[in-house]
């Protein structure tokens, strides 16, 4: 297995933005959810530039929803994770956990 | 309509988007700004609201640029190193052929027209301009989706050697103000400028072409 296997860490909380939206997932709701449970501001250029990268592994796929007047006419663009894609944040979890296994973490870092 | 959705975010802002985001992506990032502009509007105003799309597009702008040379750079590099070396080569012809068309005129003809002067003295800026901007769309057209990217960045390493003949070009000898703020800029700067457009037009016309279908 190579490590490209493994989600980044901004990957990664991208991938569970979308499984916890499921089907409302798209550019504005992502950004939001990232923001409301991590407190990270970020743009929504570092949501599609990661969302592009994980539709080239096959980690997510995407479809064009109708446009909308409040958007200018625009689509939004929903995206939704492969059954690669969880495969993947299953696999990473494997990993972080296998590695965090028997280190007392907050112990440490109050010391 | 409501007063929040009646308000547009900063026309700049959006038509440097426009340029800089990828085809596939263009249109959800436009609508997805538009529609958290319009909800910050109403709830802090219109001012802040602006401020935070031109944050949100400066981010956005620098993320993808960022993202497009960590994906494909030695993609980029090549359009970059072919672009220096065809502008190299479009500005020797075009200045070699216009000083040849001078010396012809200014020995094989005695009565010599308005048009023949125009281009004697303005022609070579002239020329250098059409041939930038035409080698911004041959490289545009060459990068497919890093138009602007790849024109930026051959003009951004053109830059240098501007900047170092205009300083050659003004060293040493006191010209006028005229030629000091106006004719040597345009000589040695237009051309990078004329780069740019040119990647931004062939841009415009492949999106128009290139707008993605709803799957």
């Amino acid at each position: 297995m190579s490590s490209r296997d493994y989600l980044g860490e901004f990957e990664h909380i991208v991938i569970l933005a979308l499984l916890r939206l499921s089907d409302q997932a798209y550019g504005v709701t992502v950004r939001q959810e990232i923001e409301v449970r991590t407190g990270r501001e970020v743009s929504i250029g570092a949501i599609y530039a990661t969302l592009g990268r994980l539709e080239t592994k096959g980690y997510v796929n995407s479809h064009l929803g109708d446009p909308t007047p409040e958007r200018g006419g625009r689509s939004k663009r929903f995206f939704r994770v492969t059954t690669k894609g969880v495969a993947a944040v299953n696999r990473t979890h494997r990993a972080l956990r296998s590695m965090t296994d028997g280190l007392r973490l907050a112990r440490r870092h109050s010391q | 309509m409501t007063y929040a959705s009646s308000v547009q975010p900063p026309r700049v802002a959006v038509w440097l988007l426009d340029l800089f985001t990828p085809y596939k992506q263009t249109e959800s990032i436009l609508g997805d700004l538009l529609e958290e502009f319009s909800d910050v509007a109403s709830k802090s105003g219109v001012v802040y609201a602006r401020g935070w799309y031109w944050r949100q597009s400066v981010r956005t702008i620098l993320h993808l640029v960022r993202s497009e040379f960590r994906v494909a750079p030695w993609s980029i590099a090549g359009a970059v190193v072919g672009g220096v070396l065809l502008v190299q080569l479009g500005h020797a012809f075009t200045e070699g052929g216009i000083r040849t068309w001078n010396e012809f005129l200014s020995h094989h003809v005695h009565r010599v027209s308005r048009f023949d002067l125009f281009l004697m003295n303005s022609g070579m800026y002239l020329w250098r301009l059409a041939v930038s901007m035409l080698i911004g769309c041959i490289i545009a057209f060459a990068c497919k989706s890093r138009e602007m990217l790849a024109t930026i960045t051959v003009s951004l390493v053109c830059s240098i050697q501007a900047v170092t003949g205009f300083w050659t070009f003004l060293h040493g000898w006191s010209p006028p103000l005229h030629i000091v703020l106006i004719v040597a800029p345009l000589y040695f700067f237009g051309g990078l400028f004329a780069i740019v457009v040119g990647g931004g037009i062939v841009r415009k016309y492949r999106f128009r072409f290139l707008r993605p279908a709803r799957s």
